[in-house]
């Protein structure tokens, strides 16, 4: 590791008092400027590390900080009415606000009106309140011309004929509730907690988007096909580990087939293999094997045949290079004292093994958590997985805040599952480095 | 010698117009329709004629009524589109968001003779259309005859073709849970009514298939991947004529409407883009469009001059109007927000 911690550390002794430095022969002083050559040292060996270090700062740490920043901003409405917000401050929330607060509004909505903040505004509340853009574009259209006169109860009276939603407690309660820049909402949306109110200010049973079963099943989805590359991968590594020569070149070059075709081009060759009329059914037809084609595409199980075509070679790759560095004789050693093939592996070849494994299922794991193009084009609408969702929000609804927060909430959950066994893949294989 | 450098820079400052003039269009049109068979047909009557009539160049983008698009050009104040071509239900909740130029109240459209209902605040129709249940005819022993043959997985089993969006999935929804056809839209503004079309849903849904794009539904039915689908009645019609399909067609329960004009909140080329419009709703050019697909005229003195041959294909023929349901753009202006969201978190699931 290096010792980046230590080189603040230095810096402030650096700073110290100029009396302590002003005498070179102290013992403290000629200790401190050997370390502080050691520090320049430790410094310039992590120059080569610097292009991928300034990188990462900009591709990744920046984006993840924009995206942190998106799935937090929540302006919107204080913007627009930041009196409204702030004199709602004091309304209790029980009858309607005072006819006051219905003029401080009706003149912010026109001045949002010309600074062309009414539509964000009206597609803000939307997301809380069923029909927001409506309420707040025909109270708007409502107003009549003099915006300078004083008449709190006609500014009330224009705005709830204009849109009778402004004479209930619904759309009040939305304004008050967001008069700050940041807020959680978008995140209480994406963990699955209703953020839906009627217009009276209830909670909503209006039906949203259930993402707590979309993130269960996208782990499912994940570790299923976790699994299943295992146990397809595992048998391929251990011959390919053991063999030598052609064997092993031929059965690699197999594994690694997929790392050389588009990702496109093998889902779409999916597609045309599972399809009703494709190459499989008409096989299994031709064979006279099945008379009713099988559905296949469009289903669950096409969405993970074809992720497991994808991420075998990420899984089998990590247990090759593993496997290999098993010492055969140790194997052999078990197998001359007397254990038998399966026991012999299984107490001398496989826990040897098991760092390799750990490294390709938690690789093929996290990178199935972000599936998007395979389970789009082969897989039906309820096996979309959560990017499809974040895509969706981002592309099509402009919903960016929720996209973001979903963004978040995965990349937290990859965290927290891929970490701890991050730390003991990296535990292990340090051993062998 | 004043003179001679007038020119000059007079001269220079054209130059520098034009080439700013250029990216913006001035001199052009964009127009956006639904791709494939209909833009082809439009594309032959609409956009050549003017583009050549005007000495102009007609541009053409595809979209599939995703309103977010245009959303996010007007809410930026960057519209590229100058007119869209929308359904009544996708124009009506445009307008009513405040996307839209209300062109409807324009003297030029309103003494265009358009048939009842083809001109609304902000949109005007050009063509009729239907959504029709097209089938393989081979697939099934008895072919269906009605819409509602789509949830019956008893006499017509295997997959079959949904569009991807509440509109008219709901309201047929209902029509085959038993609604008579003058009640949908009123049935389907209750809580209990959008309940009762999705559990009807329910009953097929692990057998559709959702399409996106009008010239999905012949490919699902050419290809096999499914038997029958929801589908718009010129784009079956184009496949059967120009890719040998054979595809069967069911009228009854057609589920009606217009592909309209529409004009963005803030179009570059505002004049231009009535002056189109207006070209396409005269009689003649008007009729032309059904030489292409068996779409029908909105202008109603071009029913005359449409070919005796296309009649019979067309939505508005008598014998294909049987228990026909005008799709209302103003229901789903005030609702689609609401069923969006039930239907993409029902479909979901």
């Amino acid at each position: 590791m290096l010792p980046y911690g230590d080189v603040g550390l230095f810096m402030t002794q650096d700073d110290a008092p100029a009396a302590k430095r002003a005498s070179p022969t102290t013992g403290v002083d000629v200790r401190s400027s050997i370390r502080r050559d050691s520090n320049r040292r430790t410094v310039l060996a992590a120059l080569p590390a610097a292009p991928l270090l300034i990188f990462l700062l900009l591709f990744m740490v920046i984006p993840l900080g924009s995206i942190l920043h998106t799935s937090l901003s929540d302006g919107e409405i204080d913007k627009a009415l930041p009196r409204t917000t702030h004199a709602l401050s004091a309304w209790d929330g029980e009858d309607l606000p005072p006819p006051a607060v219905y003029m401080m509004l009706g003149r912010e909505l026109e001045a949002a009106s010309s600074a062309g903040s009414l539509r964000p505004l009206g597609r803000r509340v939307g997301y809380e309140l069923s029909r927001g853009m409506q309420i707040i574009l025909d109270g708007h259209r409502g107003l009549s011309g003099d915006f300078d006169r004083a008449d709190p109860q006609g500014w009330k009276a224009e705005l709830i004929k204009a849109e009778p939603a402004w004479g209930q407690r619904g759309i009040w309660s939305v304004i008050k509730r967001h008069n700050g820049r940041y807020s959680a909402f978008y995140f209480r949306w994406a963990t699955g907690i209703p953020v839906k109110i009627d217009a009276d200010g209830r909670s909503s049973l209006e039906t949203a988007y259930e993402f707590r079963s979309i993130y269960l099943r996208t782990i499912l989805i994940s570790l299923i096909v976790t699994g299943l590359t295992i146990v397809i991968g595992y048998p391929v590594a251990y011959v390919i580990a053991n063999s030598s020569g052609g064997m092993a070149a031929v059965l690699l070059f197999f594994i690694l087939l997929p790392f050389w075709t588009s990702l496109l081009v093998r889902t779409m060759s999916w597609i045309v293999f599972l399809q009703t009329n494709g190459v499989l059914n008409n096989a299994l037809a031709g064979m006279g094997l099945r008379s009713e084609p099988l559905s296949l595409l469009y289903t669950r199980m096409a969405t993970i045949i074809a992720m497991i075509q994808i991420q075998l070679p990420f899984t089998v790759l990590p247990m090759i290079s593993v496997m290999r560095a098993i010492p055969v004789n140790q194997v052999k050693a078990a197998r001359s004292l007397g254990a038998g093939p399966l026991l012999a592996h299984a107490t001398i070849f496989l826990p040897q093994a098991i760092p390799g494994v750990a490294a390709g299922g938690l690789l093929t794991f996290v990178l199935c958590l972000g599936f998007y193009l395979t389970p789009a084009l082969v897989g039906g609408p309820s096996d979309q997985m959560v990017s499809f969702f974040i895509a969706r929000f981002t592309n099509e609804e402009l919903n960016w805040g929720l996209a973001s927060a979903l963004s978040v909430v995965l990349i937290v959950a990859a965290g927290i599952v891929a970490l701890p066994l991050a730390r003991h893949v990296a535990r292990h294989s340090s051993d062998r480095i | 010698m004043l003179r001679a450098s007038f020119f000059k820079r007079s001269w220079l400052v054209g130059l520098i117009l034009a080439a700013g003039a250029f990216p913006a269009t001035a001199d052009g049109l964009t127009v956006v329709s639904w791709g494939g068979a209909l833009q082809e047909a439009q594309a032959k009557t609409f956009f050549d004629p003017y583009a050549k009539m005007k000495n102009i160049t007609v541009t053409q983008d595809t979209w599939s009524g995703e309103l977010a698009k245009l959303r996010a050009m007007v809410d930026s104040g960057n519209v590229a589109w100058d007119v869209i071509d929308v359904d009544p239900q996708t124009g009506a909740t445009a307008c009513d968001q405040g996307l839209l130029e209300k062109i409807g109240s324009d003297t030029a459209f309103k003494s265009a003779g358009l048939v009842d209902g083809a001109l609304t605040d902000c949109a005007v129709g050009t063509s009729v259309y239907a959504t029709i249940l097209a089938f393989q005819k081979q697939a099934f022993p008895k072919a269906p005859t009605r819409l509602t043959d789509i949830f019956d997985t008893t006499n017509f089993p295997g997959k079959r073709g949904f569009r991807k969006s509440p509109v008219d999935t709901l309201e047929l929804a209902l029509i085959a849970d038993g609604v008579a056809t003058a009640d949908v839209y009123a049935t389907l503004a209750t809580a209990e009514g959008v309940d009762r079309a999705f559990k009807k849903l329910d009953t097929i849904k692990k057998d559709i298939v959702w399409w996106e794009a009008g010239a999905q539904p012949p490919q699902l039915l050419k290809s096999g991947e499914v038997k029958m689908a929801l589908a718009w009645n010129g784009r079956i019609a184009d496949a059967n004529a120009k890719e040998n399909a054979d595809l069967g067609i069911a009228w009854t329960n057609q589920i009606r409407g217009f592909d309209m004009w529409v004009i963005p909140s803030g179009s570059k080329n505002m004049e231009r883009a009535k002056d189109f419009v207006a070209f396409t709703v005269k009689p003649d050019v008007n009729a032309a469009l059904s030489n292409h697909i068996a779409y029908g005229p909105t202008v109603k003195a071009a029913s005359d001059l449409v070919a005796k041959d296309v009649l019979p294909n067309l939505p508005s023929a008598p014998e294909n109007s049987e228990a026909a349901l005008a799709q209302d753009g103003a229901f789903w202006a005030k609702n689609s927000d609401t069923l969006n969201a039930r239907f993409a978190s029902w479909i979901s699931q």
